[in-house]
């Protein structure tokens, strides 16, 4: 038998779909009956065009559906409606389902649960949350808690391929979503407490061979900077800054995680993204802005070239982890039409930018309590520090509001373009914050810091508001005990919708403010709501529970109450408010529609 | 020390004493799901005929083909005609789903070609051990001899996904010049099949292909293609070499002993077999033979007890008789058995508090909570212990050397006396049942 290799291999070679523009996913996004993005559109703004649940009927809402993912740590996150199918995520261990809405009673067509290196879990930050999966032309793509990025067949949740992007033994692993540009899927990484040096990378979504990989620190190969990077702003640093800003080697294991939502401009040709903190949580060693950790970054989705970054927390001191959501808004910002771009920084700070070269318009304090920075200097595009909230190593910084967690975590927010406003779950926490001496071991923690976190001024932890982004002040606003860890939906019957760590799922008056409804969840939500139609013609809309999450994990892990800085602070802030006597575990898509 | 990772089976994954994906003898592993497109066809059986009915995989070479061209079909021929029988085959692909579908069906009654590590089946004595190689053209004047070659740092190097060197590269922080190519296909021919990574190999797409052995073998061997092949030796926590053996349904003592005493009988034969696919043959491994395969759960090598800190650090430290308790302590005891106070620190406030800037020094704060209460890893101030309280099984969790721990195996670096200060400062701030303490 004397075959050559080469006829072994040629016989089975794969004949490659051209996935060309992805005209089909652009033309599905802005179909409103179906949720075939994340965030669902590019532009993020999870607002859908549904109306027949309107502010006048919403009362008549009602629990018709609902589904056990089959775990039970935090459920982050949405379902996708694709067509007829419906494909629901899970935490850990990740399952996948596609349930059949044209048949009566959603029955369930296929499940899929991924084969994972369980070591993976020791070394995940902050509970084994999992945000969503990606639909494109018969695909399902996604990530793994184990750092694969994977396709499935959308029919038959077959694998087509699956490839390793993130290696748990070193700190990272994969909690996002993700999002599909043209024929490529865009993924990033978790591990900002571990020392790593994080990255965007886009995978072939015919292959999953990798196209490009981009740092988000390091030289700036690494960091592909296109020629005429930040050339309309120079002062935000150019070329030579992923090293230079640092001490040393220390960009190294400089952070800078990209776990959260990304958006796209498919005329500017631009995605969008920002990076995490800086490793480690201790400013001390690493005295220098830091440069790329927390920064919103512009890439060219086909070179992954960097076009523009624009960096919000220069030396962060205090986890202001940057990775939170960007919604992309034709705005009149002082009577000029801007291609904006709008993120709620954990930082405590809304800023809006030009979007086609990153100028920065606006900066405003969306939680009043915020105080490390008295305003970002819109010339210079850095804050204005109050320098006693600075932190330093072996100094226990009081006071300092928002704490780590965030103004606002990683929950989306949303808007309507009938309002004009934009709809976010807000934290009103504050902490106090101590760096100490960390040593880098790979696959070790790297953080460095002792937070205690609690609830700021006013006692309550968390708000659902409206922000005006043109006028860049806060509408109204709903006090929450705990912080409002869901993403926001917004629809065209102008309903907002939102849920809660004790266990509520609202309905609110998007131009009022007036919650409406409101409907008792088996556990706490931190999920994104989303709606769509089914076949039946009827409009629906979908939210997960299942308690978690960072804030959430002190209940998720049943952890002790005895050590107010376990689980990186938030043990002492949850059980301050009592979230352990509100929720238990769960993890549940729940789906409402009008009573008939 | 080796780990089996928890939950795989459930997962329907096949492992081998590695938490890693392990992914050996061809396709015999089923990381993936895999469609059932392939119907199940059984042979028709003579009537009366002694036969050895075989679960073959219709499309797998080398290994198993329906064309009976595969070496796994000519050391079945060998070993049904020691029994006096006529192979008959059960086609299903060596995948996931693979002893459900065949063997628990009842449609056969003996897999060729199993690793050690699949548990769901009664394994053999093993019939050939063989090792994951590294492969490269030999006209290129490459003369590597392991992984740590430093060239591989310029080189494209290409790995099936999920497989034991894929952990052995990511461990070498190589994974970034690493394409990976997949164990699995789908006879619809859409997908890669393995052979690609040593097509891709001779063809200069990747310089360095990391293959199990037989796979590389046979490129080399049967396809001509001008490979170097350099096996590759176990790792600590990766093992790279495996034992194969024929599978039977758990609980069929008698065919087992049967196919054992052909094996036995036909090795020689076997042997050249195998050479004939050019099989690279791996010397017997610690674990290897017989005698220590029958238990699923391959027994770990016998821990060496923990080194009591050769000295201590101050001479406030007084020792309660490290040594003699080290020595007290038979090592294959389970530890809970034999309470042992084996740190010489503990109840040293001066220690405890260096311990205390260690621990967050080094991480454990990130895990376990800055007053020890817990976060993404359990609380050490309570009386809830996952794996035991003691020194020793403390010190050895620390270590990295205790089966099935979750906690990262990274802390081997720390120093005897880094662990023990570490140890007095969790017992310094233990909050539980005083009568529980046996430290």
């Amino acid at each position: 038998m004397k075959r050559s290799i080469y006829a072994v291999v040629a016989l089975v070679l794969a004949l490659p779909l051209a996935i060309a523009a992805n005209d089909d996913l652009q033309s599905r996004q802005t179909d409103d009956n179906q949720w075939v993005l994340p965030s669902k559109n590019y532009a993020a703004t999870r607002f859908s065009s549904l109306d027949q649940i309107t502010a006048d009927n919403v009362t008549n809402l009602t629990q018709v559906w609902s589904f056990s993912t089959g775990a039970l740590r935090g459920h982050e996150g949405q379902p996708l409606v694709v067509d007829s199918t419906m494909y629901v995520h899970s935490a850990y261990p990740n399952h996948v389902y596609a349930i059949d809405l044209a048949e009566e009673g959603w029955p369930i067509k296929w499940r899929y649960t991924p084969v994972q290196d369980d070591r993976a879990v020791p070394v995940a930050c902050c509970d084994l949350v999992h945000r969503g999966v990606n639909y494109v032309e018969g695909r399902i793509l996604m990530t793994t808690l184990d750092g694969h990025v994977l396709a499935l067949d959308a029919d038959t949740g077959e694998e087509l391929w699956k490839v390793r992007n993130a290696d748990p033994l070193r700190g990272e692993t994969m909690t996002m979503a993700g999002l599909v540009v043209k024929d490529r899927y865009i993924v990033g990484v978790s591990g900002g407490e571990f020392g790593i040096r994080g990255w965007v990378a886009a995978y072939a979504v015919e292959t999953g061979e990798q196209l490009w990989k981009a740092y988000s620190m390091g030289p700036d190969e690494d960091v592909l900077l296109a020629p005429d990077f930040n050339e309309a702003n120079p002062h935000y640093g150019r070329f030579g800054a992923g090293t230079e800003t640092w001490p040393g080697d220390r960009w190294e294991n400089g952070g800078g995680a990209t776990w959260g939502w990304y958006a796209y401009d498919p005329e500017l040709d631009l995605v969008y993204y920002s990076t995490g903190n800086p490793g480690t949580w201790n400013p001390t060693p690493r005295e220098g802005d830091n440069k790329w950790s927390m920064t919103i970054f512009a890439r060219d989705p086909d070179t992954g070239e960097a076009k523009w970054a624009y960096q919000m927390t220069p030396w962060d001191a205090w986890d202001y982890d940057g990775i939170n959501e960007h919604v992309l808004l034709d705005l009149t910002i002082d009577g000029r039409e801007v291609k904006a771009l709008v993120h709620f920084d954990r930082n405590g700070f809304a800023y809006v930018l030009d979007r086609t070269d990153g100028t920065l318009l606006s900066a405003e304090k969306f939680v009043e309590a915020t105080n490390w920075a008295e305003r970002i200097d819109l010339e210079s595009g850095r804050p204005v520090e109050v320098p006693e909230k600075r932190t330093r190593q072996g100094v226990n910084t009081l006071d300092i509001c928002p704490a780590a967690m965030g103004a606002k975590n990683q929950q989306p927010v949303s808007y309507s373009p009938r309002t004009g406003l934009i709809y976010a779950g807000t934290n009103n926490l504050c902490m106090n914050y101590e760096g100490f001496e960390v040593r880098y071991i790979a696959g070790a923690p790297y953080v460095g810091a002792n937070v205690r976190i609690f609830a700021g001024p006013g006692g309550y932890q968390g708000e659902f508001m409206a922000w005006d982004p043109e006028a860049a002040e806060k509408v109204w606003g709903i006090t929450e005990p705990f912080p409002v860890w869901t993403g926001t939906l917004v629809t065209a019957g102008d309903v907002a919708f939102y849920g809660t760590m004790d266990r509520w799922f609202k309905a609110v008056d998007a131009r009022s403010g007036d919650i409406l409804w409101q409907s008792r969840l088996p556990s706490g939500s931190i999920g994104n709501p989303m709606t769509f139609t089914a076949p039946d013609g009827k409009q629906y809309v979908a939210i997960y529970s299942g308690i978690g999450g960072w804030f959430g994990l002190p209940v998720a892990a049943d952890l002790s109450r005895e050590d107010p800085l376990g689980a990186l602070g938030a043990v002492g802030a949850a059980y301050e408010s009592g979230l352990d006597r509100v929720t238990s575990v769960g993890g549940t898509l729940h789906v409402f529609a009008l009573e008939d | 020390m080796t780990r089996t990772s928890r939950g795989v089976g459930a997962a329907g994954r096949v492992v081998i004493a590695s938490s890693a994906a392990v992914a050996v003898a061809g396709a015999l592993l089923a990381a993936h799901a895999f469609p059932q497109a392939r119907a199940q066809s059984v042979a028709p059986v003579p009537a009366q005929a002694p036969t050895l009915r075989v679960c073959g995989d219709p499309d797998n070479l080398p290994y198993s083909n329906e064309r009976l061209e595969g070496f796994e079909n000519r050391i079945a021929a060998v070993v049904a005609d020691e029994l006096g029988a006529t192979p008959v085959y059960a086609w299903w692909p060596h995948q996931r789903g693979l002893v459900r579908n065949t063997i628990d069906a009842g449609t056969c009654d003996v897999i060729f070609g199993v690793p050690e590590g699949l548990d769901f089946v009664l394994w053999t004595e093993p019939y050939y051990r063989s090792s994951y190689v590294m492969a490269y053209r030999n006209d290129r004047g490459y003369d590597f001899r392991s992984l740590d070659a430093p060239e591989l740092r310029q080189l494209r190097i290409g790995v099936h996904v999920n497989t034991p060197p894929e952990e052995s590269l990511a461990r070498r922080r190589l994974l970034d010049n690493v394409a990976t190519y997949s164990l699995f296909f789908d006879p619809r021919g859409d997908r890669d099949r393995p052979l690609k990574l040593l097509d891709d190999l001779v063809a200069g797409t990747v310089d360095v292909a990391v293959a199990w052995g037989p796979l590389a073998g046979y490129a080399a061997t049967r396809l001509n293609a001008p490979l170097e092949l350099v096996p590759l030796a176990d790792e600590p926590g990766v093992p790279l070499a495996f034992d194969i053996s024929m599978g039977v349904e758990k609980g069929n003592e008698a065919l087992k002993a049967r196919l054992e005493a052909a094996i036995d009988r036909r090795q020689a034969e076997i042997l050249t077999i195998l050479e004939e696919y050019g099989v690279p043959l791996a010397p017997a491994g610690p674990g290897s033979g017989a005698a220590t395969r029958d238990a699923p759960a391959a027994p770990l090598p016998a821990p060496a007890p923990p080194p009591a800190p050769a000295a201590p650090a101050t001479p406030a430290a007084t020792p309660a008789e490290p040594t003699a308790a080290a020595d007290a302590l038979p090592p294959s005891e389970p530890a809970s058995s034999v309470p042992a106070k084996l740190n010489p620190f503990t109840g040293d406030a001066d220690m405890a508090a260096e311990g205390r800037a260690l621990y967050f020094q080094v991480g454990c704060q990130g895990c376990h909570g800055g007053g020890g209460g817990g976060g993404m890893a359990t609380s050490v101030i309570d009386d809830a212990w996952t794996f035991g309280s003691t020194d020793e099984v403390l010190y050895r969790l620390i270590k990295g050397d205790v089966p099935d721990q979750t906690m990262p195996t990274v802390y081997s670096v720390l120093t005897d006396d880094e662990v023990w200060k570490i140890l007095a400062f969790i017992r310094s701030v233990y909050a539980g049942d005083p009568e529980r303490i046996d430290w």
